[in-house]
């Protein structure tokens, strides 16, 4: 058989494939920018190859791994070509660049572009005002560059008079710099040259540096610089500097800062609840400082919790945080984001509204658009004065809705009511279960989580648990050392190095003399026997549990160089178990001539009920069949707390303040009242969301008048209740059998929420987490639809071109 | 017949000598993979790579005397692929380590992965001479292969050395303790191994990579490589003699780790450096070298994916109010790709620490002033780029003595270069440590940097 036919006629199909395929129009991907571990980036106007005769923006990066700089048209991404058009246009400059910042000198032509090298104190100059894009590096008398004395830690633009430019710059030792340039009077319309530099010494390490945008008068311009250092007087924030860098005032955070922001915005009226501009009629515009607060001295045990705080420059000398809209806290809470801000930048609104739409027309010079989601899937456009984007090490970029000073959420908060899912396991035929206000037991969980209260703005995220004898957190299976005082034992959670002797070491110090632990007399340590001398072998609970021994916490003791967290006065219990005896007699021998008896483990359980957030940690003591409030008493309140609490600011050293009695008690409430701060700042009401049933809505939340909605962050009636069909119990509440047999009877309240859920863009799969820079762009003048825009760059090799004017937030990623 | 023949033939095949290799160089660096300080002089472990020398004792260590041309002052050959170093120093002003007589000196702790073995080699303190007399002491085990990082616990009477593994059962971290303060390391105690547990009891994944020990609590921290979206920082409490192979049982050493998400998704920790001040009930502030990667690919793979850039970060490691271990990131700074060895200074009176920490990746060497946030970068020739401390840079060590130079005295640091086979020589004025540079050969210290496009003195290599 022939086989010649097939494949001649194979050969012919081939031909014909390829012969369509050559006929095709090829073409190519275009090529990425090709960015190499981006470390800064920054949009100028100038002129490059790609278009030698008109001014347009541009988007520099700075490649940290190759050192140059990578240049993209700054409205569509796009890389501009190298003058061999394989590669892309790279502008060499000096080793590792890291830092970036561009000036406009306000006569409509090409900006200043300085770059910095890692570890390096000269200001490079990217001649913008020439296609060729050459840099000086070095300083001299014909070159623009300056060297500053100092490593250049933080640059910052600062407006400045036409055809002028400043740059201000951190520098290390704890100096700055403020550096003018000019538009040259040789060739005026073209390059720039150096004015000059002033240096001076601040006092204190300034870490980040932001200035007002151009628009504020010139004798009211200043600088700004995030510090972690002291600042006047003590206090904790941001400094603010005059342009001659000579006169100092602290704008007091209540904590040390990384990073800073500034922004002349309006700010919504208190109780506006619209979406729409109307939020901000006749409102003034303001100067409003943001920096994010150093994690090392904020938080829920802290003056003031985590996050992006607003400062008003008007308070400049004293503490500078507005008051809190609502009245109900001292002041204005910061903005929360997960994890770790590493980058902040802000975005006034753009100069063309988004689109042609008359209704559109809004979003433009004082305000501009940020969508939501509403509770059905629909946009909700909000008006707003000032966005900011906040790049965090959790991988994500947060928006804050700076016009309404609050985290942006991708819909509002009311629209749905998250108490979470109360589950109960029963012990020994009984249960935890919730009371309703008439006093009895829900039959449902759904029932039993209508009797739950939270508030939108103060109920964080979080699973707590309601446990009859729980453990109290932190305080399980310590490692403990026992001594004797007064003849009885006492016990202290730490692991100490040999015997009690001067400048012995001791680790694992837990300080059970802070109330924030929620350690009190009468609450119960359970010890393992293994550690204690014979005779004692102690009681296991189960066979696959270590025999341990229980004692009754009498008192606290303060702390000692033996004892540096304080220690627990041990007493026996009411009705022990007869081991529980033995070992107590027998730890109380071992400790009876003054020595130490180590090698201890312990655990620490709540005498009756105990509140507990995964998150939130120990949250109070409920009462059996009371109600119990997790909230926060009011502005102040909490001051007056702080002075009664003598351990407010103790720091761990020895001796500790005393702290007994009514102390203790205001120092707990103080503790319990910071876990109830504001964590959002809720504008919204039933209203708000078009979407919403306004008459499921105000179902959803009696008795609530919003915005304000003070309240607790959780507040219940939790009693144990009857669950075998005899019914020994036929009356609520029932009792806990004392002793062992029903601990651990617990409630579990999953997926309690304040119903925040952020408004945020990650950054595409297969690129780390750790932002290097962010910057605003408003693009509205060259592509209107994009409107306003955030570049954060993060080292691997990647921009991210993000705004949350569109729906979802708009995301693009130049490579 | 012919079956005889054969049988003759394969005899005779049989009576044959093997092939053996020479021993490594002792007069020469052969793929330096670390490098140390003692009494002015470099130590310097080369790993025959290539394995062109023979494998049980192609790689070497070597005592040098920092002179142009460099002398050797002592030498021996070891197994092939040498680790990490580290040198236990009676004599070392910050940490004197007390390691057992009856011969004097320092002993060099050196891994070597093939072999599997643990050299501790003693260096004379008189000359510098090296020996090794069964100095080697067997690490391998069923759960655990090539001994890579090496680590010190000194002071206080203690005198220990620790190793961890590039290879573990399930990626498993393990160490091992040996006691320099024990003449005899077969006794019971004196070779611990410790292999530890994270959350819930299941295994902790990561191989030991970064070892440091702070003294003033008997505390030794250790980073590890990471497997999922995130890492800790452990530690181990050093205190009542106890054991690490018993960790969890009576006797046994307490560990423990920093809080599930102190230390930031994404980053591999790798080096560790502690300051160089404590003071007691203040943090302790440690340095530390890091690698971004991208943590959800990393979890999802169950090994870390991609090197995007490396961090050195400033922590204060503290105890929180639960006596937990507070991982305070203090201030972090980009410093390039492989971020590996961090070394502090030697201290300055009345400032914080001056930091040595390489990008192995990059070729770069940066120091750091914790007193101003200055930080300079060392290593790119800054006209050419050309590598001036090596193309991969291998093993960073500080003269733990000054020299003479400048008022505050010069820290002089040294860098391996693993692929060219030489040691570069850094001085670094304590009180002016943006003024860091390579010099020349012979050069006096704080004196006599290089100029621009001029070639460093390479100790080993070309001057």
């Amino acid at each position: 058989v022939s086989r010649a036919r097939p494949l001649a006629l194979a050969a012919l199909a081939l031909a014909l494939a390829l012969a369509a395929a050559a006929c095709k129009s090829t073409k190519s991907n275009a090529p990425g920018v090709r960015l190499r571990q981006p470390a800064a980036v920054a949009v100028f106007q100038g002129y490059t190859l790609a278009d030698t005769g008109n001014l347009k923006p541009y988007l520099a990066v700075a490649n940290a791994a190759r050192n140059d700089l990578s240049v993209a048209d700054a409205v569509t991404g796009e890389a501009i070509k190298s003058p061999i058009q394989l590669t892309t246009l790279a502008i060499p400059v000096e080793e590792r660049p890291s830092l970036l910042a561009a000036a406009s000198l306000g006569d409509g032509k090409a900006d200043l572009l300085v770059a910095v090298s890692a570890g390096d104190s000269v200001l490079q100059v990217v001649t913008t005002w020439d296609p060729s894009n050459a840099v000086f590096s070095v300083p001299g008398a014909d070159s623009p560059a300056v060297d500053l004395g100092a490593d250049v830690l933080a640059l910052a633009v600062v407006p400045s008079a036409e055809k002028t430019a400043r740059i201000a710059a951190a520098l290390a030792g704890g100096g700055i710099a403020l550096v003018e340039w000019k538009r040259t009077e040789v060739d005026p319309d073209l390059a720039i040259e150096l004015v000059g530099a002033n240096v001076q010494a601040l006092g204190f390490q300034a870490v980040d540096l932001a200035a007002m945008p151009a628009d504020l008068p010139a004798g009211e311009q200043k600088l700004y610089a995030a510090t972690q250092d002291p600042l006047a007087g003590g206090l904790y924030g941001v400094a603010e500097i005059s342009l001659d860098l000579v006169t100092v005032r602290v704008l007091g955070a209540l904590a040390p800062t990384r990073l800073v922001a500034a922004a002349r915005l309006k700010e919504r009226q208190d109780l506006a609840t619209a979406a729409g501009g109307t939020a901000f009629d006749g409102q003034p515009r303001l100067p409003r400082v943001y920096a994010v607060l150093d994690e090392s001295a904020c938080g829920p045990g802290e003056a003031i919790d985590c996050g992006i705080v607003t400062l008003d420059p008007a308070l400049a000398g004293g503490p500078a945080i507005p008051g809190d809209w609502a009245g109900w806290m001292p002041y204005r809470a910061p903005m929360r984001v997960p994890g770790r801000p590493l980058a902040l930048a802000v975005a006034a609104p753009p100069a063309e509204p988004p689109s042609s739409d008359p209704g559109d027309a809004v979003y433009q010079d004082d305000l501009m658009r940020l969508r939501m989601k509403t509770v059905d899937g629909g946009t909700l456009t909000l008006a707003t004065s000032g966005v900011a984007a906040v790049a965090s090490d959790d991988g994500n970029v947060y928006f804050l809705d700076l016009g309404r000073f609050t985290a942006a959420t991708a819909r509002s908060p009311i629209v749905a009511r998250a108490p979470g899912t109360p589950a109960a396991t029963p012990v020994d035929g009984k249960d935890v279960w919730l009371l309703d206000g008439a006093g009895s037991f829900p039959a449902t969980a759904t029932e039993a989580a209508a009797t739950i209260e939270v508030t939108p703005g103060y109920t964080p995220t979080d699973t707590f648990a309601v446990t009859w004898q729980g453990i109290l957190p932190d305080l399980e299976m310590r490692a403990a050392e026992a001594g004797v005082a007064a003849g009885e034992p006492w016990l202290a959670l730490q692991s100490g190095d040999g015997p009690d002797a001067p400048g012995r070491i001791v680790n694992e110090v837990v300080r059970v003399w802070h109330p924030a632990l929620g350690v009190r007399a009468g609450d119960v340590a359970v010890i393992l026997a293994e550690g204690v001398p014979a005779p004692c072998v102690g009681k296991a609970i189960s066979s696959s549990s270590k025999p341990v021994f229980e004692a009754k916490i009498e008192a606290l003791l303060a702390p000692s160089e033996l004892h540096p967290g304080g220690a627990m006065q041990l007493a026996p219990v009411a009705a022990p178990e007869p081991q529980w005896t033995v070992c107590y007699d027998a730890l109380k021998a071992a400790v009876a001539g003054g020595q130490l008896l180590g090698g201890l483990t312990a655990t620490i359980r709540a005498q009756g009920l105990v509140l507990v957030g995964l998150a939130t940690g120990y949250a109070g003591r409920p009462p059996l069949a009371a109600e119990h409030r997790l909230e926060y008493p009011g502005k102040d309140a909490e001051a007056v707390l702080v002075a009664a609490c003598t351990l407010e600011d103790w720091d761990g050293a020895v001796p500790a303040p005393d702290c007994l009695g009514a102390c203790r008690d205001a120092c707990e409430a103080l503790v319990l009242a910071r876990k109830a701060r504001r964590v959002h700042h809720t504008f919204e009401d039933c209203a708000t969301d078009p979407d919403d049933d306004p008459g499921a809505c105000a179902a959803r939340w009696p008795g609530t008048t919003f915005p304000v909605a003070s309240g607790p962050a959780l507040a219940f009636t939790a009693a144990v209740r009857d669950s075998t069909p005899s019914l020994t119990c036929p009356a609520p509440p029932c009792q806990v059998t004392p002793g062992t047999a029903q601990r651990n009877l617990s409630l579990r309240l999953s997926g309690v929420s304040g119903g925040t859920t952020p408004l945020l863009a990650r950054a595409p799969s297969g690129a780390p987490t750790h932002a290097s820079g962010a910057i605003a762009f408003d693009r509205s003048p060259w592509k209107a639809e994009d409107g306003y825009r955030f570049f954060v760059s993060y080292p691997g090799d990647l921009v991210f071109d993000v705004s949350p004017s569109l729906d979802p937030p708009d995301r693009k990623t130049i490579r | 017949v012919r079956r005889l023949a054969m049988v003759i033939l394969a005899l005779a095949a049989g009576c044959g000598e093997n092939v053996r290799l020479d021993p490594g160089p002792r007069d020469r660096f052969y793929f330096p993979t670390s490098v140390g300080v003692i009494d002015h002089r470099l130590v310097v472990a080369s790993s025959n790579s290539d394995l062109r020398y023979d494998d049980d004792t192609g790689g070497s260590l070597l005592v040098v005397d920092v002179v142009y041309p460099m002398t050797v002052a002592g030498a021996i050959n070891v197994s092939s692929f040498a680790g990490e170093l580290a040198i236990a120093d009676p004599a070392d002003p910050r940490s004197p380590c007390p390691v057992a007589a009856p011969a004097s000196g320092a002993v060099v702790v050196l891994p070597v992965r093939g072999a599997a073995l643990v050299y501790l080699a003693r260096v004379a303190a008189a000359d510098g001479r090296l020996s090794c007399d069964g100095c080697e002491v067997a690490v391998s085990g069923a759960s655990r292969g090539d001994p890579f990082a090496a680590g010190l616990a000194c002071g206080g009477g203690v005198a220990r050395a620790y190793v961890g593994y590039l290879r573990t059962a399930a990626g498993q971290a393990i160490l091992t303790q040996i006691d320099l303060t024990r003449t005899d390391l077969s006794a019971d105690g004196a070779v611990q191994h410790a292999g530890f547990t994270g959350t819930g009891g299941l295994i902790e994944i990561g191989q030991v990579r970064g070892i440091a020990y702070d003294a003033s609590r008997k505390r030794l921290y250790l980073t590890r490589t990471a497997s999922g979206s995130s890492t800790s920082l452990r530690w181990v409490d050093l205190a009542n003699d106890c054991r690490i192979d018993k960790i969890g049982e009576v006797g046994g050493c307490r560990t423990g780790t920093t809080r599930s998400g102190a230390v930031p998704a994404g980053l591999e920790l790798r080096g560790i450096a502690l300051s160089s001040s404590a003071v007691s009930g203040a943090p302790r502030r440690a340095y530390l070298s890091a690698r971004i990667y991208d943590p959800v690919a990393a979890a999802t793979a169950g090994v870390r994916i991609g090197d995007y850039d490396g961090l050195l970060l400033v922590v204060d490691l503290a105890e929180d109010l639960g006596g937990s271990l507070d991982f305070r990131i203090v201030d972090q700074i980009a410093i390039g790709y492989g971020a590996s060895d961090v070394r502090v200074l030697p201290p300055r009176a009345g400032k914080r620490d001056v930091v040595a920490a390489l990008a192995a990746d990059d070729g770069v060497l940066w120091i750091y002033d914790d007193e101003t946030g200055g930080r300079v970068a060392l290593g790119r020739d800054p006209v050419t780029g050309a590598p001036l401390v090596g193309h991969v840079p291998s093993g960073l060590a500080v003269d733990p003595v000054p020299l003479a130079g400048s008022a505050g005295g010069v820290a002089r640091v040294y860098v391996g270069s693993f692929r060219e086979n030489f040691v570069t020589p850094i001085d670094v004025p304590l009180d002016a440590p943006e003024d860091a540079c390579l010099i020349t050969s012979g050069g006096t210290p704080g004196g006599a940097c290089i100029a621009a496009g001029a070639s460093p003195w390479r100790i080993g290599g070309t001057p």
